[in-house]
């Protein structure tokens, strides 16, 4: 569904990403873990058409979407839940949600409207409740679930989540896998950037390393959760050399 | 079932070939931060991992020999510390040549897989009986295999070194209906049938693999003839890994190369340079998965070719031809690989000769239950003029070197200036006469 192909992105004269390789099947879910400032985050942003600068090929089902506008990205199917949620405190949750909505189609009848609501609220009940709250007055956990809700909004194909899980409770961060887990069991295709190296593999079908603005490991989950390069960076686990 | 990936061969060219860059890429960036040798050789031809935006960019990047491995041994050319190292195979006997292999914990379960791989594609299932006829110790490949057949859920027998009527009864009293042994001892086995006019259905096989070294077709057949069972060929290269590289499926239209794991290429032997598809050269592998020794543009010394069409089967990875020479002239002998280099540097070590290199012939002859192995070497006339007692002694001194360091046990004969039939180039320094090479 996605395949991107020596994926190069600029901030000005820092260049973040050095030919980034990587693909997402359909009904995947495939997750990127690197240190911060590998440039996970740029790859999701360069996708969803927010980095002005960059090379590359980003093929959506075999067409080049890379350099399009952020909203016609979205209405090819692409919805980013970026890092931190970026919600809107002083709106309604209602509102937050009917803005994602409006990202997809601008012109959408009320009961289209409503019945994406239903559909969100049916994966995050807390919601339903805290309809008319503001958006800043929830948790963490629900402002994440928010952040979700809002980008379902726009019935994408290809999800794309950046640390969802960043500054949650354990108890929390459970939860927000397991609604990883049930979207893609609703064929939703889901590109995950998470630090939890752990919990993003044990979802994930595949994986990559990022290091640097490049891959340094590739391949499916189970490998990596068994590769050292990983387990030491990102694992939590330590390291020294032992010859020389 | 089994549990055992085919590793995106059901899908299409475009998709492998999307696999193939990613990791290409990803190997690139590993061995370019952890491995000096690469590193340097990169920089010396100004590439850079980030330069490959292809697959055929590789071709940019210069390839590795064995006497590179052999200059890093023992771990210059590891690419993880040795704690994460869980396996370390040697696969020279020569101290002066020794190279050393090692495996992470992924790269046994990949090796692993990649023999259940070429075992499954010969029809190998968990109901199967595979009695595994091989040394261990001196074929690495084997235990691939072996876990692969375990991985499979098949029952395994493990190798050993009997003779051919104790194995024989083994295998009709056990029930073995899978034989993964060497062409050498399958030949044995299929003599020790034939002069015991023992009826091809006794045995209740119904494949044979032969793995390990070059065999020739009419082996194949004769093979099939007092077995009664296809026999498949089955491909791996000790440096990279001895077992699991490609296999023959059922078709037996080539080996298919198991291109999510190993990039091929085939160059000409003398340039270097990329072959088109379809063309003869020497194969060329680049690991796509190994942590522990990866490989980038590894010469393997094998004669063969690609062929990039989907198989009968359904495969769409590409598929080689059964290898049938090598590049140098390395052979096996009693289970060993030698290369004539190493018989040349004894030589000279004996009779003291500089160059020019002494001109000798490495003779191989018979099957492995009587193989006869003879090196004839000409000497000037100073020498061969000397008395026959001075010939004996340097004979018996070669004889006894060869022993030593190749553990091989060969006839020595002097020989008079002109003698040995040589082609140009050195070629020709290896007769082999086995039957396993159809000579
Ligand atoms: N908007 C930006 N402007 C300038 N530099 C940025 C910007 N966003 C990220 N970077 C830089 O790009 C690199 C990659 O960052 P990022 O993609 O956020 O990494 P990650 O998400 O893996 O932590 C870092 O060096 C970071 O400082
Ligand atoms: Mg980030
Ligand atoms: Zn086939
Ligand atoms: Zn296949």
């Amino acid at each position: 569904m996605l395949r991107i192909q020596n994926l190069k992105s600029y901030y000005g004269r820092l260049q973040a990403l050095r030919g980034i390789s990587l693909h997402v099947g359909k009904g995947e879910i495939v997750t990127l873990i690197g240190a911060n400032g590998a440039g996970k985050s740029t790859i999701l942003n360069t996708v969803a058409g927010l980095v002005s600068q960059s090379e590359g090929k980003i093929l959506l089902d075999g067409k080049d979407i890379r350099g399009l506008p952020a909203e016609k990205i979205v209405k090819r199917g692409v919805a980013l839940v970026p890092e931190g949620r970026q919600l809107f405190a002083p709106m309604t949750v209602a509102d937050n949600l009917a803005l994602g909505a409006y990202l997809r189609h601008r012109n959408g009848s009320k009961a289209e409207l409503e019945q994406d609501a239903e559909m969100v609220f049916g994966l995050f009940p807390v919601l339903k409740e805290r309809r008319k709250q503001l958006a800043g007055t929830l948790s963490g956990g629900e402002q994440q679930m928010l952040a979700i809700g809002r980008a379902l909004m726009s019935r994408p194909c290809l999800l794309l989540l950046d640390e969802p899980s960043m500054g949650l409770a354990p108890k929390m961060a459970d939860e927000i896998f397991r609604t990883i887990v049930r979207l893609k069991q609703q064929g939703v295709t889901i590109l995950l950037v998470e630090q939890n190296a752990r919990m993003a593999l044990e979802v994930a079908e595949q994986g990559y390393v990022i290091e640097t603005g490049q891959v340094v490991v590739q391949g499916p989950s189970a490998d990596l959760l068994r590769n050292h390069d990983v387990e030491r960076a990102y694992l939590g686990k330590g390291y020294e050399k032992v010859w020389e | 079932m089994t549990g055992i990936d085919s590793g995106y061969c059901a899908a299409n060219r475009e998709e492998v070939e999307q696999i193939q860059l990613e990791r290409l890429q990803a190997v690139l960036h590993r061995v370019y931060r952890n491995v000096e040798y690469y590193r340097e050789s990169f920089r010396g031809r100004a590439v850079f991992p980030d330069d490959v935006v292809s697959l055929d960019m590789i071709r940019r990047l210069p390839t590795t020999g064995r006497a590179t491995l052999v200059a890093n041994h023992p771990y210059g050319m590891f690419a993880v510390p040795l704690r994460e190292v869980i396996r370390l195979q040697s696969t020279s006997p020569v101290a002066s040549e020794a190279i050393v292999v090692g495996f992470t914990r992924n790269d046994i379960d990949h090796w692993t897989e990649l023999a259940a791989r070429s075992l499954l594609s010969a029809g190998v299932s968990r109901d199967d009986l595979v009695h595994i006829c091989i040394d261990y110790g001196l074929f690495p490949g084997a235990l691939g295999l072996h876990y692969g057949a375990e991985k499979i859920g098949a029952s395994v027998i493990p190798g050993s070194n009997m003779a051919p009527d104790a194995e024989f009864e083994m295998m009709r009293n056990y029930h073995t209906t899978v034989l993964v042994t060497t062409p050498q001892r399958a030949v044995r086995l299929a003599n020790y049938i034939r002069s015991h006019h023992i009826h091809a259905k006794a045995l209740m096989l119904r494949a044979c693999l032969l793995v390990g070294q070059y065999w020739s077709e009419s082996v194949r057949s004769k093979i099939e003839e007092s077995m009664d069972c296809p026999v498949y060929d089955c491909y791996g290269h000790s440096e990279v890994v001895a077992s699991g590289i490609a296999a023959e499926c059922k078709k037996r239209n080539g080996l298919h190369i198991n291109e999510d794991h190993f990039f091929a290429e085939i160059v000409d032997l003398t340039t270097g340079d990329t072959l088109a598809p379809g063309q003869k050269g020497e194969l060329v592998i680049t690991t796509l998965t190994k942590e522990a020794f990866p490989l980038i543009r590894y010469r393997t010394g094998d004669i063969t070719r690609l062929d990039y069409q989907t198989c009968e089967c359904g495969c769409c990875f590409a598929r080689m031809d059964r290898v049938s020479k090598r590049t140098d002239d390395m052979v096996f002998i009693g289970g060993v690989n030698i290369f004539p280099s190493q018989v040349e540097r004894i030589i000279c070590d004996v009779i003291g000769a500089r160059a020019p290199a002494p001109i000798f012939q490495l003779i191989v002859e018979g099957n492995e239950a009587s193989e006869s192995v003879e090196v004839a070497i000409e000497v000037s006339e100073a020498i061969f003029s000397d008395k026959l007692r001075v010939l004996r002694e340097i004979e018996e001194k070669i004889r006894g070197e060869l022993f030593d360091m190749l553990g091989v046990a060969a006839k020595v004969r002097l020989v008079e200036p002109g003698n040995l039939r040589m082609e140009p180039a050195g070629r020709g320094r290896v007769v082999d006469r086995r039957e396993v090479n159809g000579g």
